[in-house]
């Protein structure tokens, strides 16, 4: 079974850019005393040789029937594009909650959330993204921040705000 | 629709003007003051801030709850930064760092954004002294029988800038003891646990973290920082041992953190009022029976420094002939 | 000893300490499950309360607390592929990997079962450990111990996947992992080594938010991908049931008591840490499969996989109690709290704990076997519903597990850092998947790596290089040796059967 030649080239490239990253670490440790500077120089060296090994491997695609590892599969029966722009989509909701979390905090970022992803990747009725959303509030605030007073993080415009 | 809004919103901001209001009244009722540790839970620092947490609430105005929330990261440093340029100075956070860190300023310690001097210390309820102990069953019975140790002692540690590390070394140099340091141990317990089986003869640490192992006779203490803890009466002090000046000099600069023992401190900031109160609140907290007696299970030798003495320490440090501090450098770091 | 053995049970049975251990259960039962709020963090609030109680109530409490926290705590790693308590990652790659092919009972059930086995082992290693405690303990001197890391990180030859390619990835893996452990300031000469100016990194890199992204992220975004359920790919809908698992423990159960051992084992060095006893076992359960193609099955759905972990991770906790109770010296960090328990009680922990306070000790081995006994009880009605949480629709999932994955990252330590870390690795993570690199050997490298330069440095500055020589040396250097080696032999060995099949057939015609 040979692997699609996007998959190559990513897998080429993943690997060369550990190689880059071993011999950084490397060179990275010129000046240090041996004591500080011997363990990460054989880890990095090693580094770079498995993954020589796995860019030339890749690169020729040699073996990758038997290399399945103990590990899970991401494999899908949905179409290629669908699962770009789908995982494209989904970045950018993670990556939308965290900004919001960083800029007004994470308990509003939370909620808002689960009220715009319930709706709208969702399609739950508004009744259903009601009762999540103030349950969502209502666990976050009362129960860790009133109860546990565990840190959660107020934002940075927030402070500005009411500073 | 529109008027029910109308009213709901003129009802929720009434209410935001009432809990203004409740403000000026008692400064801490109904409030929650955090109490902000430096270092991960179940060390030193942590249990010292939960006991205080537990009996400070008593002496505020207005008996606030107290907690405890840990931010642990580089010494304290991480900590200690977001009390001084983040957390709001309303007065409901009260900071818990590493007494060292007046010399990572010192020092110039990478990282650091914080002028010691600046702070509004509150005070401190314990006090520390840092010793030096090797096993019962070794037959060195002074500090100074060590030069001629054979074979050398072993002396464990975690790593340069943890006191496991820098004070035998300092007093290796300073009395010329015939001791090994070997580091890397993950932690004190590792540290005493090779010390059970043998494999290190010795350890430095301070007392309130090494004493349940003296009064179980595993380890002896042979030398501490000058202290007047009663326990340790007949242990000589390492200034003592030494009679050259800038030797001196040094060993009582590294002694001198202990003697502002684990300080709280408010940002700079904090409304005046609310500075007094906290610094009242201290002096009762160390006299509450309850408190003392606590603490003192815990390990913690309970002595109040009022904050005036304790910016007076600070400020001994920072100024701190350059001599002094050369050598100082070449023997302590900052670290964990 | 047997006296104060029942001694110990008759004060654990009292109304007072049984209350006490009940309410630890309950507060355990929800630390373990809901995010942000860690099993140490709630230990070091729960023990003020402690002050001026009786030391068998007090422990009843603490460690009911506890121990309970390792079993809840495996239930969101199955669940939903997102380590609770960022120690139960191991359980993730068959756990979850069980619950998407239908089987999130049956993982339960087992993991349950597993769980209760391994906290009894570990209990029973405590009461048996007393009279020979000493010598256990003090045998295992550093360079014994940098053997035994030298043995984990030999485990990645087994996880990672077979012939060249599988092979060259897992080293790979493996070495990224032991190059990322040496990230923070070095134990030798105090050198920040990679932090890049970074305050967050003076530390190293925290292993909790790391593994939790590492694993947990590339999980969510393939369920946002493929807005099914987690247990889609079940044609039927029908979920395998819980009795199932539990009786897989037991079909099982050498496997189960012999990485209760382990985890006993690992728990009882307190530098070792609760990371590594999980990974440990896990290797093993791995290595039990007696032919390549079995080893394949892990990763995908073993319940083995399951099984191995699952007992470890509470087990190291009675391990993790003996230098705690024997030597005052903490076994976990958790214990390091625990001790507070011992002074706030007058208690001081060390001989008199095995000689003196003997029942005392007895009654907290006693609270780790009820207490747990008691969750099980209590868990195992809810498991089936547990279970149909796999059937939820992902859109409704995905903004809980983010919010579990998240908040959980920051809470640890108040840190955003936790969160840069966990998206990372995250990343990282996800690449790996994509390209079918295995991420156990990078974990075990994380977790080993700082580990075993610190114990090799220590036993050269100690030992010279006398070390070497030990007995206790050269018998872990023949199981790394054997460690490494088997999954070769077992290459080997599968090809001369196939040879020789072959070429029987070929005679045959």
């Amino acid at each position: 079974m040979r692997t699609e030649g996007k998959g190559r080239l990513g897998e080429v490239l993943f690997a060369g850019f550990l190689v880059a990253v071993g011999a950084g670490a490397v060179l990275y440790t010129g000046s240090w005393p041996l004591k500080a500077a011997l363990y990460p120089r054989v880890v990095g060296s090693a580094l770079v040789l498995a993954s020589l090994a796995c860019c030339l491997l890749a690169a020729l695609d040699r073996g990758e029937k038997r290399a399945a590892a103990v590990e899970l599969e991401l494999d899908s029966d949905l179409p290629a594009p669908v699962v770009r722009a789908r995982t494209l989509e989904s970045l950018g909701w993670i990556g939308g909650f965290l900004v919001a979390g960083w800029l007004v905090g994470l308990i509003p970022a939370m909620v808002l959330l689960v009220l715009a992803y319930l709706r709208w990747v969702g399609r739950e009725s508004w009744w259903f993204t009601g009762v999540f959303t103030v349950g969502t509030w209502a666990v976050l605030e009362g129960f860790m921040v009133r109860l546990l007073h565990l840190p959660i993080p107020t934002g940075v415009l927030t402070s500005l705000v009411v500073r | 629709m529109t008027r029910t809004v109308l009213v709901a919103a003129g009802i929720l901001f009434a209410l935001s003007l009432a809990s203004g209001v409740g403000l000026a009244q008692a400064p801490f009722a109904g409030k929650t003051v955090t109490v902000l540790v430096g270092n991960p839970p179940g060390g030193g620092y942590d249990r010292l801030a939960r006991v205080v947490a537990r009996h400070l609430g008593r002496h505020l105005p207005g008996n606030p709850t107290v907690v405890v929330q840990n931010m642990p990261g580089a010494a304290g440093i991480v900590a200690a930064n977001h009390l001084y340029h983040v957390a709001r100075p309303d007065g409901l956070t009260l900071g818990l760092f590493n007494q060292n860190m007046v010399f990572g300023q010192l020092l110039q310690v990478e990282g650091l954004r914080v002028d010691m001097r600046k702070w509004q210390w509150v005070g401190s309820v314990t006090r520390e002294t840092d010793v030096f102990v090797i096993r019962a069953d070794l037959p060195y019975r002074h500090i100074l029988d060590l030069r001629r140790a054979d074979p050398p002692l072993a002396v464990g540690a975690t790593g340069p800038g943890s006191g496991s590390y820098d004070f035998p070394l300092v007093l290796k140099a300073f009395l010329k003891l015939n001791v090994r340091i070997v580091s890397g141990y993950p932690g004190r317990s590792d540290i005493m646990l090779a010390i059970e089986r043998k494999e290190l003869d010795g350890v430095a640490g301070s007392w309130s973290s090494l004493v349940s192992f003296v009064r179980r006779g595993l380890v002896r203490p042979l030398v501490k920082t000058p202290s007047d803890n009663p326990e340790l009466k007949e242990v000589p002090s390492d200034v003592d041992l030494v009679s050259e000046p800038t030797a001196k000099a040094v060993l009582q600069l590294h002694a001198v953190p202990n003697r502002i023992g684990r300080p709280f401190v408010l940002p700079p900031g904090v409304p005046g009022e609310l500075v007094r109160a906290y610094r009242e609140a201290f002096r009762s907290l160390a006299n509450d029976p309850a408190f003392r007696q606590e603490a003192e299970r815990l390990g913690f030798e309970v002595v109040y420094t009022p904050a005036e003495a304790v910016l007076r320490v600070v400020d001994e440090v920072l100024n701190s002939p350059p001599g002094v501090v050369r050598v100082f450098k070449s023997f302590f770091r900052f670290g964990e | 000893m047997v006296e104060a053995l029942l001694d110990g049970l008759l004060r654990v049975l009292q109304p007072n300490a049984l209350l006490y251990m009940l309410l630890g259960v309950f507060i355990g039962f929800w630390v373990g499950i809901l995010p942000g709020i860690g099993g140490v963090t709630t230990l070091a609030l729960m023990l003020p309360f402690v002050y001026g109680m009786e030391p068998v109530q007090a422990f009843a409490f603490l460690l009911g607390m506890h121990s309970v926290v390792a079993t809840t705590g495996d239930l969101t790693s199955i669940l939903f592929g997102i380590p609770g308590e960022g120690l139960s990652a191991a359980l993730v790659l068959d756990g979850y990997a069980m619950a998407k092919k239908g089987e999130a009972g049956r993982a339960l059930g087992a993991n349950l079962m597993s769980s209760l086995v391994g906290a009894l082992v570990g209990a029973a290693a405590l009461a048996l450990a007393i009279p020979v405690v000493r010598p256990l303990v003090l045998s295992f001197g550093s360079p014994e111990l940098f053997m035994l890391t030298v043995m984990g990180i030999a485990f990645i030859a087994s996880l990672s996947g077979r012939g060249a390619r599988g092979l060259a990835r897992g080293a790979a893996a493996g070495a990224l992992g032991l190059l990322l452990s040496a990230v923070g300031q070095d134990p030798q000469a105090g050198i920040l080594r990679y932090t890049f100016g970074q305050l967050y990194l003076w530390g190293g890199i925290d292993i909790v938010p790391a593994v939790v992204g590492f694993f947990a992220i590339p999980e969510i975004l393939d369920l946002m991908v493929r807005r099914s359920s987690i247990a889609a790919s079940v044609p039927t809908g029908r979920l395998v049931g819980v009795w199932e698992g539990v009786k897989d423990c037991f079909r099982h159960l050498g496997l189960t008591l012999r990485c209760s051992v382990i985890g006993a084992f690992i728990g009882i060095m307190p530098g070792l840490g609760g990371g590594v006893a999980q990974w440990m076992s896990y290797g093993h359960a791995v290595q039990s499969a007696k032919t390549p193609e079995e080893r394949e099955r892990f990763g995908k759905g073993d319940v083995r996989g399951v099984l191995g972990p699952g007992a470890a991770n509470n087990s190291k906790e009675g391990g993790a109690l003996i230098p705690t109770v024997a030597f005052g010296v903490p076994g976990s960090s958790a214990m390091a709290v625990l001790l507070g328990g011992f002074f706030l009680t007058g208690l001081v922990p060390g001989p008199d704990m095995l000689t003196k306070h003997l029942p005392v000790t007895y009654s907290m081995v006693w609270t780790l076997a009820l207490a747990n006994l008691v969750t099980v009880a209590l868990c195992f009605p809810l498991l089936p519903y547990l279970a149909r949480l796999t059937t939820i629709r992902a859109t409704r999932l995905a903004p809980f597990l983010l919010l579990l994955v998240f908040v959980g990252a920051y809470t640890a330590n108040n840190s955003w850092g936790d969160i840069v870390v966990a998206l990372a690795f995250g990343a990282l993570g996800y690449a790996m998947v994509r390209f079918r690199w295995p991420r156990a050997p990078l974990v075990l490298g994380l977790v080993l790596g700082d580990l075993a330069e610190r114990y090799l440095w220590i036993s050269v500055a100690r030992y010279g290089w006398d070390w070497l020589g030990r007995p206790g040396v050269v018998v872990l250097l023949v199981l790394t040796l054997a460690v490494l080696v088997y999954p070769f032999l077992q290459e080997w060995r599968e090809r001369r059967t196939a040879q020789l099949l072959h070429r029987e057939v070929a005679h045959a015609d």
